[in-house]
């Protein structure tokens, strides 16, 4: 791991953490040592957003700079990643609302920390939830919402995917949901920002004890 | 209450039906605006507070406004006593109390989300019940959009339910922000320089799909001889620059006729039932201006890091467009209340310092400035806001010129910090009014008042638009001020 790569990326400095990483490339640093240098960048900053010592800037910030590497080290890839998925998570906005920098920003977090999110956009019916929990046999949905008019396609949704007998685990989030609205919808757990997110979908999947 | 020595007011005059004003419209009929009471003959050269004492007077004066009688005039101004009583910190007879809401009132008379787009004369008339039912102590939002108008311009930040566009919401859907990258990084030079020229040529062609003639006007500032007088007019004559224009003529029947049952409306809400709505202004924190609309959330949070400078820099310049819109608006009203909707400064989208660097400098400018001019400024802070309160208690303004609404934040711990300087509202939670008991909504109001309401300084409000609560929890939460915020 480049620790130079990793300090570049925890700190914001985006053209550093780029030149870093043509230098690495360059230098014949294998492409998969390269990320896992970003997964462990990842990881603090993680960390910090949870000690609220980072916030929305850093984890957008984080997201394009990391975008920038992968784009450098993809064509260098001989092999494909195959990088062991902790689980499998259905995320979306549900319906009626089409708010999606929060929900695009958990999907970012779940993907970074090893989950295969499959990622529904916005405004997304019940059903379809439901068809992507089937196709995929993920085991966690997010539902995300801005507004308060999210509160009920929330417990549609909830309601969709347990009348279907779909066995699964499902966390809510956004502006105006609370652990109020978790007892209303029947969600299994309200989280209160992307990592919250990501720390939920460990516990269920066994990655952290409960 | 009992007789005064005789109220002064108007006596309301039957509004001519909707039908004829709307026929007057058509046929090009410049529909009469009230006279306001004049302004002070110095304005220009008038203090702050000279500015401050002729808003208030004039809000509360009942003799140049209509009512339908003298109980109702009374009514009127008790209730904006009190209301002046908490902002300028002082305790009321009773805790006053506000709502804020949109879409449920259309929802309570039966009405769609769509309605507020294409059926004004119908959200004017739910207004009209809500109030009439609930007799709120100040009137809450009444207003019907232009969507027609806004079909007509290509209106693309922002999606609504109903109309023809393949992109409408569905009819019972709010409408919400289509967020976008509406003004390029690369334009902020030209932001900087120019901000209302740069609004005006190459934010609204984009915003306003239908108004992209506006790209090609000219500059202002030629018309100095007969040759570049002519030059100046023939850039308006012809092209793309005349459609817009065109089309915004063309367009501008069709909005007073959107918005007219509203404020018909809301007239009538003030004259039958002495319910005053308080608010002549509305304007947004600079940082928002950039990131609602313009840069996008994901634009400027990355400009944080990308852009700092430029970032900066155009927080400041567009503060004072941003004052002025208010100023202008209020003062043309003659209400003083500013309302500011803040959005992205709120705890966990940036940090602490991040707020302090990027955030709070225009603002506070932006407050000031309002202040100066004789208005009161109303931040509500969306989100919770406990790591602001420090900073917002750090700051050199005079007392009571500043109310500040919170959602989510620890309201003892504002009160503590905030309550010497400031009149403090909200909080009471949307998914309380959506999914609680009545019991938990009497309960939290209780707890409200006491906590906030000692010494005065507070009023009752939600944290967040209402827009799903049964009647029974509306009047639950509007009756808590009477049974638990009567100062003795």
């Amino acid at each position: 791991m480049s620790e130079k790569l990793i300090a570049a990326i925890i700190e914001m400095r985006e053209e550093d953490a780029l030149k870093i990483t043509d230098e690495l490339l360059e230098g014949g640093t294998a492409p998969l040592e390269i990320l896992d240098s970003c997964r462990k960048a990842m990881d603090v900053i993680g960390e910090q957003f949870e000690a609220g010592e980072s916030f929305i800037p850093e984890l957008i910030m984080s997201g394009e700079i990391l975008a920038g590497i992968s784009e450098m080290v993809k064509s260098r890839m001989t092999e494909g990643v195959d990088v062991a998925k902790l689980g499998k998570i259905v995320i979306g906005t549900v319906e009626g609302d089409i708010h999606d920098i929060a929900k695009d920003i958990v999907v970012f977090m779940l993907d970074i920390n090893g989950f295969e999110v499959t990622d529904l956009g916005v405004d997304v019916p019940p059903a379809e939830f439901v068809q992507a929990v089937k196709q995929t046999g993920a085991k966690i949905v997010g539902l995300s919402g801005f507004l308060t008019l999210a509160y009920d396609p929330m417990k549609d949704t909830v309601a969709a995917l347990n009348s279907a007998g779909l066995d699964v685990k499902v966390m809510i989030g956004g502006g105006q949901i609370n652990e109020q609205i978790r007892e209303y919808t029947d969600a299994t757990a309200y989280g209160k920002d992307a990592m919250a997110a990501v720390t939920l979908a460990k516990e269920w999947t066994g990655e952290l004890d409960a | 209450m009992p007789n005064q020595t005789e109220i002064k007011f108007k006596k309301a005059s039957p509004t001519p039906p909707l039908g004829l004003l709307k026929l007057m419209l058509k046929m090009g009929v410049k529909l009469p605006s009230p006279t306001p009471i004049p302004l002070l003959k110095n304005w220009s050269e008038s203090t702050p507070d000279e500015k401050y004492e002729f808003f208030k007077k004039s809000l509360l004066s009942t003799e140049d406004k209509e009512f339908a009688s003298a109980e109702t005039a009374e009514t009127y101004q008790r209730r904006l006593k009190r209301w002046y009583d908490v902002v300028e910190l002082r305790e009321p007879d009773r805790v006053p109390s506000t709502m804020l809401m949109e879409g449920y009132i259309a929802k309570y008379s039966g009405f769609t989300q769509a309605d507020y787009f294409y059926h004004p004369e119908r959200i004017a008339k739910a207004a009209l019940k809500f109030h009439q039912d609930f007799q709120p102590e100040h009137a809450t939002i009444t207003l019907s959009y232009p969507g027609e108008v806004f079909d007509l311009i290509g209106m693309k930040m922002m999606r609504w339910p109903g109309g023809p566009r393949p992109d409408a919401l569905p009819e019972d859907t709010q409408w919400q922000y289509a967020e976008g990258e509406y003004m390029p990084a690369s334009d902020y030079d030209d932001l900087i320089q120019n901000p209302e020229g740069y609004l005006f040529r190459k934010w609204y062609p984009r915003v306003f799909e239908n108004l992209k003639g506006l790209e090609t006007l000219p500059s202002f500032f030629t018309p100095m001889e007969p040759a570049t007088v002519s030059l100046l007019l023939l850039s308006y004559a012809g092209g793309p620059a005349r459609d817009a224009i065109d089309l915004l003529l063309k367009v501008a029947g069709k909005t007073i006729e959107a918005v007219l049952p509203g404020i018909l409306a809301s007239k009538k809400i003030q004259t039958k039932w002495g319910a005053p709505g308080v608010y002549g202004g509305i304007t947004y924190a600079p940082f928002d201006i950039l990131g609602d609309t313009m840069r996008g959330t994901k634009g400027i949070m990355l400009d944080i890091y990308r852009h700092p400078d430029k970032l900066l820099a155009a927080c400041e310049a567009v503060v004072p467009a941003s004052i002025k819109v208010a100023v202008d608006a209020a003062t043309a009203r003659r209400k003083p209340f500013v309302l500011i909707p803040l959005h992205k400064g709120a705890d966990g989208f940036m940090s602490e310092e991040q707020f302090a660097k990027f955030y709070w400098p225009s603002f506070k400018k932006q407050l000031e400035g309002l202040v100066e001019a004789g208005l009161i400024p109303v931040p509500f802070a969306e989100g919770s806001y406990n790591q602001r309160l420090d900073i917002l208690a750090d700051w050199d303004i005079p007392k009571g010129k500043v109310v500040w609404g919170f959602d989510q934040t620890d309201m003892k711990v504002a009160k503590e910090k905030l309550g010497n300087n400031f009149c403090i509202y909200g909080n009471v939670p949307a998914s309380l009014f959506a999914t609680g008991t009545l019991d938990e909504m009497d309960t939290y109001c209780k707890d409200l008042i006491e906590t906030c309401a000692p010494g005065g300084g507070f009023y009752l409000a939600p944290g967040a638009v209402v827009d799903f609560a049964t009647p029974e929890m509306l009047h639950t939460y509007f009756n808590s001020t009477k049974k638990y915020g009567v100062y003795s």
